[in-house]
């Protein structure tokens, strides 16, 4: 404006040269400003509206820009509003407090009850996940590593349970390696310029030695249990030294972070010749991303876990001890059989089996023991499988059946075993003990065959029919005489003969046999006379006997005095046979 | 600190690089890198003009017929060393070469010029006319030993303060 009203050069020598009336000199000026500046007057006319008309034309269109850049380029505008929103609402908030305490009112309340919701709960977080690691198997696997590698117990749990660790994160200056912020975890130590520049070089030794395309640079690399992230555009790189197994979402965070720091520092990335200091601004976009992720403790997982485990614990442990029930009950009722078997005498059990119902005894069996089934039922037991192999046993309860059974020995007679000896005792036929005699000494288990107290059913009828002869025999004497009248000869010889075979049945009848010879007199005489007659008389007697071949031994001869009984008995000798049990033949010794 | 800058040195194979570089730093990094992927990096703390400048020292592998050194390292660099054996006057020509193949790579940058091994003064083949030539290229041209470590923090120092120079213009 101020050239225009400053008269040019050629006006003011036209006004030296033709002086005149004012309002003359006042038209011809306006006139010649019409000529000379009228086009830029009508331009600085539209200038000077230009502003009013460019708010009017930003105001129309900026509620859609808005929108426009937010659905287009949302974090650009965001990262370029922050300032001023910042200072804004700095602005605001100095200058009226109160309208901020407005605002906030109805929402501080329920931040604060969710600030300490979240307090609580990240306690509880902790102190169950304390009570999880504290209590699980794995607590106790790392309580022995930690002493058995001396470090603290909550070294080794952090260990096991982090997933990864971003230790340190270096913002860098892609063209010059230079590192324009470095956060780092607390405890540890780096160079990181060093560490930089070493990453741009190994950066671009490897793009030289694989010739990578200009687009291909070093994304990730490994070392064992550590790896470096790196996140690179032209002008900033962002690296992340992790520790861990890193999932992928660190590389998208580090992308993140690099293009809002792009954004940001632009300006700043574009004019940077060494100076840093501007970048500190940037730091707590990279604060955040120095954490360290965990393995959740999936509390409910183990908590499943371990009611699963304590389910198939216990149910292991209840299967154990049902199969143990069961077995002890199978122990015990096989037990129960054997012992039912095995109290039959001629029965052994090798091999019992009993489960679930079910038993199979296999051993030996004498045939004359009972049947399995009979034995069973006698104890009230199931039938059971037997096998059970022929024997012949030596137990002497079967033994004496077998006697039993083999001799079959008749009424009167006892047969028994005992130690190797086969006893038979009582009354039997001839024949009966003659063919035991044979098959008693065949029979397992005797040694010896002792029929000693057996005697013949024949031997003692025939001793009884001689005794009774022998008692109705008698030898009459004449009075007052001791010889033998010759009619009495036949009488005495048939006395003879029946005492002899009398002796011999009783040697068969394992008794011992006496026959006494008593000597008589009638009353007539003094009792002296009569004594020693009698006693003549059943000498005289006996000597006869003896005279016919009787075993003296069989013989005893005594006398009886004087006999009233009137008749020829009176005065003879009568005869008695005495029978007496434990000797054998003649014997009138033993017979009393 | 807020300044840092990035400087390499490069140089004929045994020139003394890295006895240099060794004289001035401590290193995280092993000797191995260098001969492994052609560079090693190496940090010193220096305080110029009132200002703490970190610098970043990419100690490139040496020049020689088996070997170029990797100019690709120098990009974003802001100045280096042209390290020449005194008593090696074939390094001096190696130098000059590479000079041209780091400003072809990265465009024109600080650099200074240093003549290792001023303790061998019997052995030295540079003289005076080769010096005065490269000054008359304009090349800053400073004197050290790796071995004594005369001139060395002298020549970081040059350097540095030849980087911050040329920052104040930008």
């Amino acid at each position: 404006m101020a050239s225009l009203e400053k008269p040019s050069r050629s006006t003011r020598r036209r006004r030296l040269r033709r002086p005149g009336r004012p309002e003359d000199a006042a038209k011809g000026l306006e006139q010649l400003r019409q000529v000379i500046v009228g086009p830029e007057q009508s331009r600085i006319g539209d200038l000077e509206e230009r502003p009013k008309v460019a708010a009017e034309t930003v105001g129309g269109v900026l509620p859609e820009a808005i929108a426009h850049a937010t659905a287009n380029r949302e974090q650009e505008l965001a990262i370029a509003l922050e300032p001023t929103m910042t200072r804004a609402m700095g602005t605001v908030a100095r200058r009226r407090p109160e309208l901020f305490g407005e605002i906030l009112a109805p929402t501080i309340g329920a931040a604060v009850r969710k600030a300490v919701a979240d307090a609580f709960a990240a306690v509880m977080e902790r102190f169950n996940e304390a009570l999880e690691r504290s209590l699980s198997v794995r607590s106790v696997h790392w309580r022995l590593e930690a002493a058995r590698t001396g470090r603290p117990f909550a070294e080794v749990c952090l260990l096991h349970t982090m997933r990864y660790r971003v230790e340190q994160v270096l913002l860098i200056h892609t063209e010059t390696s230079l590192v324009l912020q470095h956060v780092i975890e607390a405890g540890q130590t780096a160079e990181p310029d060093q560490i930089a520049a070493m990453l741009a070089a190994i950066d671009t030794f490897g793009r030289e030695a694989f010739s990578a395309t200009p687009e291909e640079h070093l994304e990730r690399f490994e070392l064992g249990g550590l790896s470096v992230w790196v996140s690179r555009d032209p002008a900033v790189t962002l690296a992340a030294v992790v520790r861990g197994t890193a999932a992928a979402e660190i590389g998208r965070e580090l992308d993140e972070v690099r293009e809002r720091v792009h954004l940001s520092c632009r300006p700043l990335l574009g004019e940077f010749s060494g100076d840093v200091a501007p970048f500190a601004l940037i730091r707590p976009e990279l604060e955040p991303l120095i954490k360290m992720a965990r393995e959740p403790p999936a509390r409910r997982a183990h908590l499943w876990l371990g009611v699963l485990a304590f389910s198939l614990v216990a149910a292991v442990v209840g299967l154990v001890l049902r199969g143990a029930a069961h077995r002890a009950e199978d122990a015990r009722v096989r037990e129960t059989y054997v012992r039912a078997l095995e109290s039959e005498p001629g029965i052994v059990v090798s091999t019992a089996e009993w489960s679930r119902g079910h038993g199979r005894f296999v051993g030996l069996r004498d045939p004359l023991s009972s049947p399995p089934e009979a034995i069973f039922e006698r104890h009230g037991l199931r039938p059971a499988t037997t096998v059970l192999a022929p024997f012949v046993s030596l137990d002497p309860r079967i033994e004496q059946r077998r006697v039993e059974r083999v001799l079959n020995p008749p009424p009167g007679v006892t047969a028994g075993i005992d130690a190797g000896t086969l006893h038979v005792t009582g009354q039997a036929p001839r024949a009966w003990i003659e063919e035991a005699r044979l098959l008693g000494r065949t029979l397992p288990g005797v040694e010896r065959y002792d029929d000693d107290a057996l005697q013949s059913t024949e031997s003692i009828e025939g001793l009884r029919a001689a005794a009774a002869a022998l008692e109705a025999a008698h030898v009459p004497f004449a009075r007052n005489q001791a010889r033998l009248l010759p009619q009495q000869a036949a009488t005495v010889r048939g006395v003879a003969t029946t005492t002899s075979d009398a002796m011999r049945l009783a040697r068969e009848a394992h008794v011992g046999a006496c026959l006494e010879i008593i000597g008589h007199a009638d009353p007539r005489g003094d009792s002296a006379r009569n004594r020693s007659l009698s006693a003549e008389r059943a000498a005289r007697v006996e000597e006869e006997l003896v005279s016919y071949g009787v075993d003296p031994h069989g013989l005893r001869a005594r006398g009886a005095g004087a006999w009233d009984t009137g008749g020829t008995r009176a005065r003879s000798v009568t005869f008695h046979l005495a029978v007496q049990q434990g000797s054998s033949g003649a014997s009138c010794k033993e017979v009393r | 600190m807020s300044q840092k800058a990035k400087i390499c040195l490069v140089g004929a194979t045994a020139v003394g690089k890295s006895s240099l570089v060794g004289r001035y730093v401590t290193s995280i990094f092993s000797e191995s890198y260098r001969t492994t992927i052609g560079v090693k990096i190496e940090t010193r703390l220096v305080t110029r003009r009132g200002r703490d400048v970190e610098l970043v020292i990419w100690d490139l592998s040496g020049e020689d017929e088996f070997q170029n050194v990797q100019t690709r390292y120098l990009r974003g660099a802001s100045g280096y060393f042209l390290v020449i054996d005194g008593t090696r006057r074939d390094t001096l020509n190696v130098a000059g070469m590479l000079e041209s193949r780091v400003r072809a790579a990265v465009g024109a940058l600080p650099f200074v010029v240093l003549l290792n091994k001023v303790d061998l003064v019997a052995e030295w083949q540079m003289t005076s006319a080769d010096v005065e030539a490269m000054q008359a290229r304009g090349w800053a041209v400073l004197e050290a030993s790796a071995k004594t470590g005369a001139g060395v923090t002298e020549a970081f120092d040059r350097l540095t303060d030849q980087i911050l120079g040329a920052r104040q213009w930008l």
